[in-house]
């Protein structure tokens, strides 16, 4: 029995397939895609004789991209997100506007004071009592939970809002009649959204975020990002963020939500069964008026780990090899599904040449293609376990080897169709349904700005064989592509 | 665009043309009305008004029976996946009341035991090397073993039902670990207030039948022998009454299963034990909890269900009435009441069970009082009951119950398992396997009158039963004017 093991994440799936596979080889693309003059795209995925409709918008924004200084922007604007617009949750907009616009004019005021050589602790008590006397106020307009029973009351199923690590996504399935509705109702809420509660949301979730910071695995987690990143802004642990959090203003919220929220390059996924050109038509009425700003939150593209800057990232100490690549831009749904075939299959026994029993240098790993966590999804990382007394320098060598050689390695049959099934079971089951499939769509979408994507990557996984795999490897494990540390 | 018609119309007098001038006027008004509706106000809650759910017809599935007494259901769909579920009438309302725990620890053997041919080795082979998820578990006298695989597998998944069925081995050290498994389980989950609530509301309407006793001393699951599985086993596990689901073409499960299943004994099972048709008299158990101060609430009533076709239209309508009484909405009535008016309950849950075959159905209901206000609760659970028949349910409440029914099955019909198991959850209790589709048309059709009457016709005062896990002595008098009180140690 092998007393080590090899063990491997594929953290995320980055891409998905479909529903409608009669067998496992058969496969018919359905989905159509368009478009809208604000960037925004969407797509339609038919599904005959379909007693709900489903919604997925999904947006370029998340805690990776939360400002410098503002780490849990994504978070909160989840949160707020279910507090009304401004045609809902209100007794009276206009009254509840000039209170609001009064309460946000006083937080930033609030923050110019706290900023000043000085601060005058009297002026900045002062306006703390006016901010809580106009947070009543605004209290006094408010109908809670609007949102939520009009969601109810029209059978929406979950009506969920996530910030993820790099998506802020949203979704919501309803009876097949109420597709105008719906569009009408999450078009409203990303155009005219009402940050109510702000202040108490923002204390809640920085108290949630003192509790998550020390936990275990946060030191070791800090010491990926370092060895990836280096000491740019992308390197910081979650801890210590709370503090941040508390420094986000009303009016910096709502900066933020116009970028985070904005509709370039993001995408709204409607399945059911329903026409295309009525689908186009009603989301072309509800959506194509949500404002594309020109202020855009960093994208990940524009991020460079270290390695492939002057600065380059950190080798951790202790007993633990990193090893990591950089995927060149554009893979293809494919070859994504061919790496994370790689992951499975090394973790299955496959890279019993590099780790385990037979291995002088390492007792075990773990290895990750795309994020998982923090990470960004263009990267492919290995932490391996040093065994005690090895030459790091060696072992690194042996490492590095072994990844170039994969290319020409001959993969074992029997262990690559387990692996193969055992992925495919686990794509289609996590879309079985017709919300998991518009989520897995949409989210390819973001990933690959290809409305095919999902297809794709099930087509994929249902034709690879071996040789694939070989050929994934030796596209990426190159010295070219490979993060150098210092 | 009305307006314009009633001008263009041609009428001529004096009388007509203002008529038709303040017709127009109002038509305009209206539309204007219409516009700004859309424009804003129409997203208040209550200016909502009724709402209708438009479910499509759903496909029909095709249950048939197989030589050796196996029923069938088969329901193709678009999945890659595999969905098989391998249901016998061998669960806890089935097991000798000498023997309680038997049920699963028969199960659990089984399935980690294997067979002669399907031994544990080669069933952790075909789960690592072909993908099977192979789960169990126990709903009320159903024991359902699961298979998740690729679609291409279906031999493979009906070769092991099939041997799960006739060959089961239960080695030694299969059933010494499956009693350890459940004492484990019954000392992680056993303590729960809310399940030994049920277990007693169960032993109090069963009137000395069924147990359903989830929960078994562990000391009497010690006494339990490989014999006594092996017996139960042969007793239980037979084709006949066993149901096979698959989401796969209908006539090639069919040939499948037949090929496979040719020659199996036709052995029928002996009858499970189940509750009595007619209601006893009002009860009271109390499971005494010295000194806590919450406590669980149950109270539980025989319904006495029609027969044969009658139950096609009947159970549409309990459901629909336990949407009104208790769902997620928090204006359903025992949520307004407990929760909303009164707040004197956290929790608050119900469940109406009605079949068909065998014809048994019962309420019940759960709610979480402190120890002093258990007394208050079950009068306000009782009236919230039996004041359905005489004040039905509002337009707004019933389309919003109807609505929920039909959404959880518009829900379910788009994943294929839930569906699949959906089905079978129908035809379990005896209805007939296209019923769905006329389930959905008569909640649809059901109108507040005929919900009411329903509610006459089951849920009038007398014969509740009431189990309450707390400290008695805070709430014993008040609870003892709704029947004779049993009290027992909580035993935990």
């Amino acid at each position: 029995m092998r007393k080590v093991f090899f063990i491997v994440l594929v953290s995320v799936f980055l891409f998905a397939g479909r529903i409608s596979c009669q067998a496992e080889t058969e496969q018919v693309s359905r989905v159509r895609s368009l478009r809208m003059a604000n960037g925004m795209t969407l797509i339609f995925i038919p599904i005959g004789n379909s007693a709900n409709g489903s919604i997925y918008i999904g947006f370029k924004a998340g805690t990776l991209l939360d400002e410098e200084g503002f780490g849990g922007q994504a978070r909160l604007l989840q949160r707020l997100m279910f507090k009304g617009t401004e045609h809902i949750g209100t007794r009276d907009w206009e009254k509840e506007r000039q209170v609001f616009d009064e309460l946000e004019k006083t937080g930033d005021q609030i923050i110019v004071k706290h900023q000043a050589d000085k601060p005058d602790q009297k002026e900045i008590q002062d306006l703390v009592r006016k901010a809580l006397q106009l947070q009543d106020d605004v209290r006094r307009f408010y109908v809670p939970d609007e949102m939520k029973k009009l969601y109810d009351a029209y059978g929406a199923g979950e009506a969920w809002c996530l910030a993820g690590e790099d998506l802020l996504e949203f979704q919501t399935s309803f009876p097949r009649n109420y597709l105008e509705y719906f569009l009408l109702l999450e078009s409203e809420r990303i155009k005219e959204p009402v940050f109510r509660n702000f202040y108490e949301e923002r204390e809640l979730l920085a108290a949630e975020m003192e509790k998550a910071s020390g936990r275990p695995g946060d030191e070791r987690y800090a010491g990926l990002l370092s060895f990836v990143y280096g000491d740019g802004p992308y390197s910081g642990a979650a801890a210590g963020r709370a503090g941040e959090v508390r420094k986000i203003t009303l009016s910096g919220m709502k900066k933020y939500a116009a970028k985070a929220l904005n509709p370039k390059g993001a995408v709204i996924v409607v399945s059911g069964d329903y026409d295309f050109e009525k689908v186009a038509a009603l989301c072309g009425k509800y959506f194509e008026s949500v404002p594309s700003g020109e202020d855009t939150l960093i994208r990940d593209d524009g991020v460079i780990p270290a390695g492939k800057t002057p600065e380059a990232g950190k080798d951790p100490a202790g007993g633990t090899l990193l090893l990591a690549y950089l995927k060149p831009p554009g893979y293809s749904p494919r070859t994504e599904a061919l790496l994370d075939l790689l992951v499975l299959y090394l973790s299955r026994g496959g890279a019993a040449s590099l780790t385990g029993d037979r291995s002088a240098e390492f007792s075990g790993g773990i290895c990750r293609n795309g994020d998982p966590g923090r990470l960004f999804r263009n990267l492919f990382l290995m932490e391996l376990r040093l065994r005690d007394n090895v030459s790091r320098e060696a072992a690194k060598k042996e490492a590095v080897d072994f990844f170039k050689n994969l290319c020409s390695s001959k993969f074992d049959n029997a262990l690559f169709e387990r692996t193969r099934r055992g992925l495919l079971i686990e794509i289609l089951g996590s879309m079985e349904g017709q919300e998991g499939l518009s989520r897995r769509t949409g989210e390819c979408f973001l990933y690959s700005g290809d409305a095919g994507a999902a297809d794709a990557y099930v087509s994929a996984l249902r034709s690879a064989v071996p040789e694939d795999l070989n050929n994934a490897a030796r596209e990426l494990f190159s010295d070219a592509n490979r993060i150098q540390t210092q | 665009m009305n307006a314009g018609r009633f001008v263009s119309a041609g009428r001529t007098d004096h009388r007509s043309q203002t008529m038709d001038r303040i017709i127009a006027a109002i038509s305009i008004m209206i539309l204007a009305v219409a516009v700004s509706c859309q424009d804003g106000a129409v997203h208040r809650p209550e200016q909502l008004g009724t709402r209708t759910v438009d479910v499509p017809a759903l496909k029909n599935g095709v249950l048939e029976t197989l030589d050796c007494g196996i029923d069938l259901f088969a329901l193709p769909d678009q999945s890659g996946l595999l969905h098989a579920i391998l249901y016998v009438r061998a669960g806890v309302g089935c097991e000798p009341h000498a023997r309680p725990g038997l049920s699963l620890v028969t199960l659990e053997a089984l399935v980690k035991g294997g067979t002669s041919a399907y031994t544990p080795g080669r069933m952790e082979e075909i789960r690592r090397d072909r993908g099977f998820s192979i789960s169990y578990r126990m709903a009320g006298e159903w024991v359902e073993i699961e298979i998740e695989a690729l679609k291409g597998d279906e031999r493979e998944a009906l070769t092991i039902f099939r041997e799960l069925l006739l060959g089961g081995a239960f080695p030694a050290k299969a059933v010494d670990d499956a009693k350890a498994a459940l004492s484990e389980m019954i000392g992680k989950k056993g303590k729960n207030p809310l399940d030994r609530t049920r277990s007693a509301l169960y032993e109090l309407m069963s009137e000395g039948g069924e147990q359903r006793n989830f929960f078994p001393d562990p000391g009497k699951v010690a006494f339990i022998t490989r014999s006594d599985v092996v017996s139960f086993y042969r007793k239980r596990f037979v084709p006949a009454g066993s149901y096979i689901a698959i989401n796969s073409e209908p006539s090639a499960a069919s040939a499948l299963a037949r090929e496979l299943f040719a020659g199996a004994a036709k052995k029928s099972p002996e009858a499970c034990s189940s509750l009595p048709e007619k209601a006893g008299e009002s009860s009271v158990i109390i499971l005494q909890k010295t000194g806590a101060e919450k406590a669980c609430l149950g109270i539980g009533k025989i319904l006495e269900l029609p027969g044969g076709e009658g139950m096609l239209k009947e159970k549409p309508l309990l459901d629909i009435l336990g949407e009104v009484l208790c769902s997620e909405s928090p204006l359903s009535r025992m949520n307004a009441e407990l929760r909303g008016k009164r707040n004197i309950a956290g929790n608050v849950s119900l469940n109406i069970t009605a079949s068909r075959s065998p014809l048994s159905g019962f309420l019940e209901a759960y709610a979480d009082p402190n120890a002093q206000d258990v007394g208050f609760a079950s009068y306000i659970m009782s009236k919230t009951l039996t004041d359905l028949a005489s004040n039905p349910p509002s337009v707004e409440e019933l389309e919003q119950a109807k609505g929920r029914v039909l959404r959880k099955i518009g829900r379910a019909s788009m994943n294929p398992r839930e569906f699949l198991m959906l089905n079978m959850s129908f035809i379990l209790q005896g209805f007939p396997a296209g019923y769905l589709n006329v389930y959905c048309g008569n909640v649809s059709g059901a109108d507040a009158a005929a919900v009411a009457e329903c509610a006459g016709r089951h849920f009038s005062l007398p014969r509740y039963k009431y189990a309450v896990y707390g400290s008695g002595d805070k709430f014993l008098k008040e609870i003892s004017v709704y029947g004779k009180v049993t009290m027992r140690g909580a035993g935990d």
